[in-house]
């Protein structure tokens, strides 16, 4: 049984779904390092020992794990690379903490007024905050972002408001008069 | 202002220094009272503490940036001042950073990454101000221990710093590797995986041993390496504003937690660290000792405390999940090991972290030479830091005590209010780093990459440890092959002593999880036995 890490506040997926996720990445990555292996042998000797040595071990245990995932039989054998190696030997493992509270009782006494984002959509969000302070700069992109992010997601006006004024202020006294950063 | 305790007597070497003669060090300690209690002096260390809390906070602008940018405001200000001010602001990043941890997953300072791996959850379980009151408590009393140990061995800091050389960084970094595997919750292959990640991402760059560049793709950029911290920001904060993002928000009325709630949870987390000393003991401990270790750094003795603390309990389970211990832990070895770093900041002029290298810039901008001239010209002025360590340290407790109950409510708030603001502050932080528009992109690619690894099981810590571990190990390799050969990694005590302690701390675990399964599957056959005895009818 596999557990999500323990920082974690992500919904929870089904295990073939994270399964799967799991398998791309690891394919993923297994690429990416044979891809890298030649620049890696062509470093000099001091230069090459310790990324070689890396490279091969994580080659070896993105096998290992790929193993795990897509042969049953193979995931019964290595079940101990499954678990913490610090942990109660023979008790189940927990559930995290994540989001009990919240989950299955959405809808009593929350605030509806807000708009629902999809992976794809904060994911965009993220995605213009950060090409925005890398093009235009942080002291512009921090009232425009938010001004969209909050019009978007339909956030009480006050709030939104409030947010985006104290924050561009912030950015503006601090960051731009006061530290002089550029 | 009057300063400088009379010069030491004795020749150099003779064992004579003023050190050796307790009526001059207390001169310096009265001196240095003077000083700290004059006016306006008394009001400096409030002064820095607000300064270092604000600093703390900021994710990215780390407290060797934000105290290197109060530096030219104190070159018209006496020495003693300006040294107050800056240790003063030192203990207050410490606690600081830890907030942002506890309430929004956002680690102020890589140094309180450890702390969010148990205080976020108990966050989100509606203990924030708990979480906050264990930071603050466990913070002042590792920074007490760790100034009571400098003071305590500060006679023979010399002979001590001098055992401690490239083979010992490297043995505490190799313990270090250890921690990848005792905080991998979950899957371990995916934990090593993960910090496998975090070390190919810290090969990148120019090799700083050889100067060879590796994996840049003749990118300028890239040829500095990459910042932990922009990653740091990207894998914590901004993963956290998309988790957040996509969470349902509470209802109301768990969101509210009366006055009196956060007040008694605050009382619940001051006395937890008075319940459970061991835990705070340890850890100030081997914070001290990590402190001492220049190049060691803040990062990994909280994680290291942590792993002892994990490693230790006999639910180790529960760490992870928002046990009071793993706050404890990582904290009080945090506060603790400032005082560590500022036995070879004053003794050799061997700076403990990049915040005191900062510092010990701070000390020959004003004129202090560190080293022998430290220790008995201007003694009092090293009392006069640890005062102010001291005094900001306690005040920065006392402040985020007193501002738990207004600050726990934001773990609670709808995450389509923090969200943007930690995506704001966090990509502005990244750009404070070193004024590197690529490390915006940076953290932009960190933050995606740690959203997608955690939904699918791989753990964010082991990335941070490998990458913050990779350049140490190889760069303490690197120096120790150089300069004293691969036999010193095993002939050296103290370097041997680091290996076998971390070989235990990592294998007594697999024993001891055998040993139990041994036994439950001898219950098992046993059992077996009974049934077939007894036909098999229970």
């Amino acid at each position: 049984m596999r557990r999500p890490s323990p920082a974690g506040s992500v919904p929870t997926t089904s295990v073939s779904v994270r399964s799967r996720g799991a398998i791309a990445i690891e394919a993923a990555l297994l690429l990416i390092l044979l891809a890298l292996l030649p620049q890696t042998l062509d470093l000099g000797d001091d230069a090459r020992r310790f990324p070689l040595v890396t490279t091969l071990v994580l080659l070896v245990l993105l096998t290992l794990d790929l193993v795990i995932e897509l042969v049953p039989a193979a995931r019964s054998r290595l079940h101990f690379l499954e678990s913490d190696i610090v942990a109660n030997a023979g008790a189940s493992p927990e559930q995290p903490a994540v989001d009990e509270s919240g989950s299955g009782d959405a809808g009593a006494g929350r605030e509806p007024q807000h708009r629902e984002f999809t992976i794809w959509g904060a994911l965009a969000w993220l995605t213009g905050a950060g090409l925005g302070m890398y093009y235009v700069g942080y002291l512009v992109t921090t009232p425009v972002f938010l001004a969209l992010f909050f019009l978007w997601a339909r956030v009480p006006i006050k709030v939104a408001v409030a947010i985006t004024v104290v924050l561009s202020l912030f950015n503006f006294v601090v960051f731009y008069q006061y530290l002089g950063l550029r | 202002m009057p300063r400088g305790a009379p010069p030491g007597g004795g020749a150099p070497g003779d064992g004579s220094g003023p050190l050796e003669k307790g009526r001059s060090v207390a001169d310096a300690i009265l001196e240095a009272l003077g000083t700290l209690t004059s006016w306006p002096n008394i009001l400096i260390p409030l002064l820095g503490t607000v300064l270092g809390m604000i600093v703390g906070a900021m994710p990215g602008l780390g407290p060797a940036a934000g105290i290197a940018l109060i530096i030219p405001i104190t070159y018209g200000w006496e020495p003693e001042q300006a040294l107050l001010l800056l240790a003063s602001m030192i203990g207050g990043t410490s606690f600081a950073g830890s907030i942002t941890a506890i309430l929004v997953n956002t680690p102020g300072e890589s140094s309180n990454a450890a702390t969010l791996l148990d205080g976020h959850p108990m966050a989100k379980k509606g203990q924030a101000s708990t979480a906050l009151a264990i930071s603050a408590t466990s913070s002042a009393m590792g920074a007490v221990f760790g100034l009571a140990v400098f003071v305590a061995i500060l006679p023979f800091s010399r002979e001590l710093i001098l055992k401690f050389s490239y083979p010992e960084t490297f043995m505490v970094a190799v313990v270090g590797l250890f921690i990848i595997a005792l905080v991998s919750r979950g899957s371990l292959v995916k934990g090593l995986i993960a910090g496998g990640l975090g070390f190919m991402i810290s090969f990148v760059g120019r090799d700083l041993v050889t100067g060879e560049t590796r994996y840049t793709f003749d990118s300028l950029f890239l040829e500095d390496g990459i910042n932990y911290i922009a990653v740091l920001i990207g894998l914590f904060a901004l993963s956290e504003g998309l988790a957040l993002l996509l969470e349902p928000d509470k209802p109301a009325s768990e969101r509210r937690l009366g006055t009196q709630a956060h007040w008694r949870q605050i009382r619940e987390g001051a006395a937890f660290c008075v319940r459970f000393p061991r835990i705070v003991l340890q850890s100030s401990a081997i914070g001290t000792i990590c402190g001492v270790i220049p190049g060691v750094g803040g990062s990994v003795s909280s994680f290291l405390s942590y792993a002892a603390a994990k490693q230790g309990a006999k639910d180790p389970d529960s760490f992870g999940t928002g046990d009071p211990r793993g706050v404890a832990a990582s904290e009080a070895a945090n506060d603790a090991k400032d005082g560590g770093a500022l036995l070879p900041t004053v003794a050799f002029g061997l700076p403990g972290s990049a915040t005191w290298a900062v510092v010990l810039g701070a000390f020959l901008v004003h004129g202090i030479a560190p080293g022998r001239e430290m220790l008995t010209e201007h003694l009092d002025v090293v009392f006069l830091i640890i005062g102010g360590l001291l005094i900001s340290n306690v005040l920065t407790s006392l402040i985020g005590l007193g501002l738990s109950p207004v600050l726990a409510p934001i773990a609670r708030m709808p995450g389509v209010y923090v969200a943007p603001v930690i995506f704001v502050i966090s990509l502005v932080g990244a750009y404070t780093i070193g004024l590197r528009r690529g490390d915006i992109l940076v953290a932009l690619i960190a933050g995606v990459a740690g959203f997608v690894l955690k939904k699918y099981g791989f753990g964010l810590v082991p990335i941070v440890l490998g990458l913050i571990l990779g350049e140490l190990v190889e760069e303490s390799l690197g120096q120790t092959l150089l300069t004293l050969g691969a036999g010193a990694l095993v002939t050296r005590p103290i370097s041997l002593t680091i290996l076998l302690l971390g070989a235990t701390a990592f294998t007594l675990p697999l024993l001891r999880n055998r040993i139990a399964r041994r036994r439950g599957r001898d219950q098992d056959s046993r059992q077996d036995e009974n049934d077939r005895e007894t036909g098999g009818v229970r």
